[in-house]
């Protein structure tokens, strides 16, 4: 989950590292745009709130210097729109004076395991190619050591910045990183102001699978789950991974690799995949049914694939699932190609073919009869 | 022979009295694996499948000393503790199937095993078999047939997918393992390559991996640099699959290109690994290179 720049902010705030003086517009309440402008002075700038990268080179953030036109600018960004969605949100901030711009982030790294630092003297929107032509200094954080003496000093003296205020930013980043599972913290820029070293803006990956056990993250996840769509949240809920595609062939799977290669072959025989659904492991067949329901509720869809290999799934589960969601369905111009291999499989084409439905064994066939 | 685990192999399964745990032990039991303990905290003193359950890994191996290799069926809340139990109690290769456990917990619990020379399969991994002697996890034996192919894939089930192939070529696998699908897993791809490089049974390596992160692409960088090598043939699912969130600026520092499909083939391929177009072109590549 990608939460939005104002709930990253509050989080590391909490933290202890300074942010810019802020306030947030919330489309769904009016009056929030002339209370967040009473309580903040100009010059402003005025930045939509996105779920994810690339807002300034969108348009997204607009630099203004009266009242007037922060209105105007909040107005204009609250009627468009960032990658397929609305913008809810709008923060106005106090425009600083900004000496210098840097970078800096932690995220989670694969092999040895660690938390990465990455640290840059050029922060912004191009941080990419600047940081990697002027140098990224990169340090690994042991997770069970925290942040030692000797990063925060190597990094003050990298950033030129005071030991004592990088001392504080990379410990804040860190326990943020920590409290709320964080997969990744990016502040860029980091500005050196007159009023010190401050977040201009904040940006993270919280870890979807610690979403349960963390009470800590509820209200940025409440938020989140109320912008999802009825399929979104549906496939939230049930755990599955769910991508919505332009084509006409849903590809069903269980596993996130079975189901891909599943969707390369149909494509490879020149299908145009729809939906792409991976259930997960051991998809009881309530799941099943909500999964199916979920793609045959999609108009677009004309054909779907539906590809078991039972480990841990239960193919006469799969099965039981995908009867009841075919008749309660009630579509007739829809073909529904099933392959079932693996635990229970000869109970699950048993339980189909009551039905009249053939289930195949071999990968090849089920893909060439979905797309043929 | 295989790799990990094999016809000496002793099993502990934590979590034996859950859902999963009593289901899989079961299955376990009925492929021939030597599962001789079970540990499921207040559950202590009954048993599975006529396998003994224990209060704790403690006393699993107190009365099983022979025990080598644990297998974990802990929902996700309780999972890196069922971790830290195992390689506290002496433990040193552990497999991991619960799924959906926080990065963070799995950063340390990997760390921790590590430092104490523990191998972590997984998490979020079907396990490892070595056919037709054992298997520690929740693939179905049927799927695999004994042979000399090491397999090692980010991927559960196309991990069945790829072995069912090889089977149809009337080719089978010393050892099947999973690395397991999370960003941060114990074993690696370079891991799985040295044990294999070092098994006699081993011919070649089947090396399926995904589009995302760069793990197959520091394995080529690995791979390219060792002096002698076993050949290794790889399939990358997701050719097709419309681009992943990108990790930030972050990401894109730390990856620059790596991730894509391509950028993945192009590394294998540099670093003389053959990519398969296809599964079926897996298959028939395998049968031509050995």
């Amino acid at each position: 989950m990608i939460p939005y720049e104002f709930e990253v902010k509050e989080l590391i705030r909490r933290s202890g590292i300074l942010v810019e003086p802020h306030c947030v517009v919330d489309k769904s309440k009016p009056e929030s745009l002339s209370n967040c402008l009473s309580s903040t002075d100009p010059p402003y700038v005025v930045k939509a709130q996105v779920r994810g990268w690339g807002r300034a080179k969108a348009g997204l953030v607009k630099f203004v210097d009266s009242r007037e036109e922060a209105e105007r600018a909040v107005l204009e960004l609250m009627s468009r729109a960032f990658g397929g969605s609305s913008i809810r949100y709008v923060v106005v901030s106090k425009r600083m004076n900004v000496q210098k711009e840097l970078y800096l982030s932690m995220m989670v790294d694969y092999t040895p395991p660690y938390l990465l630092l990455l640290a840059s003297r050029s922060g912004g929107i191009d941080v990419e190619t600047q940081a990697l032509a002027s140098g990224v200094l990169k340090m690994r954080i042991n997770p069970f050591e925290g942040v030692r003496e000797y990063m925060a000093r190597r990094v003050a003296k990298f950033l030129e910045l005071s030991v004592d205020e990088t001392r504080t930013i990379l410990e804040g980043m860190y326990s943020a990183v920590w409290e709320y599972n964080l997969h990744l913290l990016e502040l860029n820029p980091l500005a050196l102001t007159d009023e010190g070293v401050v977040a201009l803006d904040a940006k993270a990956i919280v870890d979807d699978d610690a979403l349960d056990l963390n009470p800590r993250l509820s209200e940025i996840r409440a938020r989140y789950e109320s912008e999802l769509s009825l399929e979104e949240n549906t496939a939230r809920k049930m755990g599955f991974s769910l991508i919505l595609l332009d084509g006409d062939i849903a590809v069903i799977g269980n596993g996130a690799g079975l189901t891909m290669a599943t969707m390369d072959a149909v494509a490879a025989l020149g299908g145009r995949p729809g939906v792409f659904l991976d259930l997960g492991g051991g998809a009881s067949s309530e799941r099943v049914k909500t999964a199916l329901m979920l793609v045959l509720n999609r108009v677009n869809i004309k054909r779907v694939i539906v590809n078991i290999l039972g480990g841990i799934t239960r193919c006469d589960e799969v099965a039981r699932g995908a009867v009841e969601a075919l008749r309660e369905s009630g579509r007739r111009d829809v073909k529904v190609v099933f392959r079932l291999s693996g635990f229970m499989e000869d109970e699950g084409r048993k339980i189909l073919e009551e039905q009249g439905i053939r289930a195949f064994r071999n990968f090849e066939e089920a893909v060439r009869e979905v797309v043929g | 022979m295989g790799i990990i685990v094999g016809e000496n192999t002793r099993v502990l399964v934590q979590g034996i009295t859950g859902r999963q745990g009593a289901l899989h032990t079961g299955e376990m039991l009925k492929y021939g694996t030597r599962v001789v303990a079970g540990v499921t905290p207040g559950r202590g003193g009954g048993e599975v499948h006529g396998v003994p359950v224990y209060d704790s890994v403690q006393e699993a191996v107190e009365h099983h000393p022979e025990v080598d290799v644990s297998i974990i069926f802990v929902p996700a809340p309780a999972a890196p503790d069922a971790v830290y139990e195992a390689v506290d109690a002496g433990l040193r290769k552990i497999v991991v199937i619960t799924e959906h456990i926080p990065v963070h917990e799995t950063l340390r619990f990997v760390l921790y095993a590590r430092s104490h020379g523990a191998l972590i399969v997984g998490p979020n991994t079907p396990g490892v078999i070595t056919p037709p002697k054992c298997k520690v996890g929740i693939m179905p034996g049927e799927y695999f047939k004994p042979g000399n192919i090491g397999l090692v894939s980010r991927s559960g089930t196309l991990t069945y997918e790829v072995s069912l192939h090889l089977i149809e070529r009337g080719l089978g696998v010393s050892t099947a393992v999973g690395i397991g699908g999370d960003p941060v897993t114990g074993i690696t791809f370079e891991d799985a390559y040295k044990l294999f490089a070092n098994d006699p049974a081993t011919k070649a390596v089947v090396l399926v991996g995904e589009i995302g992160g760069d793990k197959e692409e520091r394995f080529a960088e690995f791979y390219s640099k060792l002096p002698s090598k076993k050949p290794v043939v790889a399939f990358i699912a997701g050719k097709y699959a419309p681009p992943g969130k990108k990790m930030g600026h972050a990401g894109a520092i730390v990856y620059g290109a790596a991730g894509s499909y391509t950028s993945k083939v192009e590394a294998l391929t540099r670093a003389g690994i053959k990519v398969a177009s296809s599964l079926e072109d897996l298959a028939d590549i395998v049968k031509e290179i050995l």
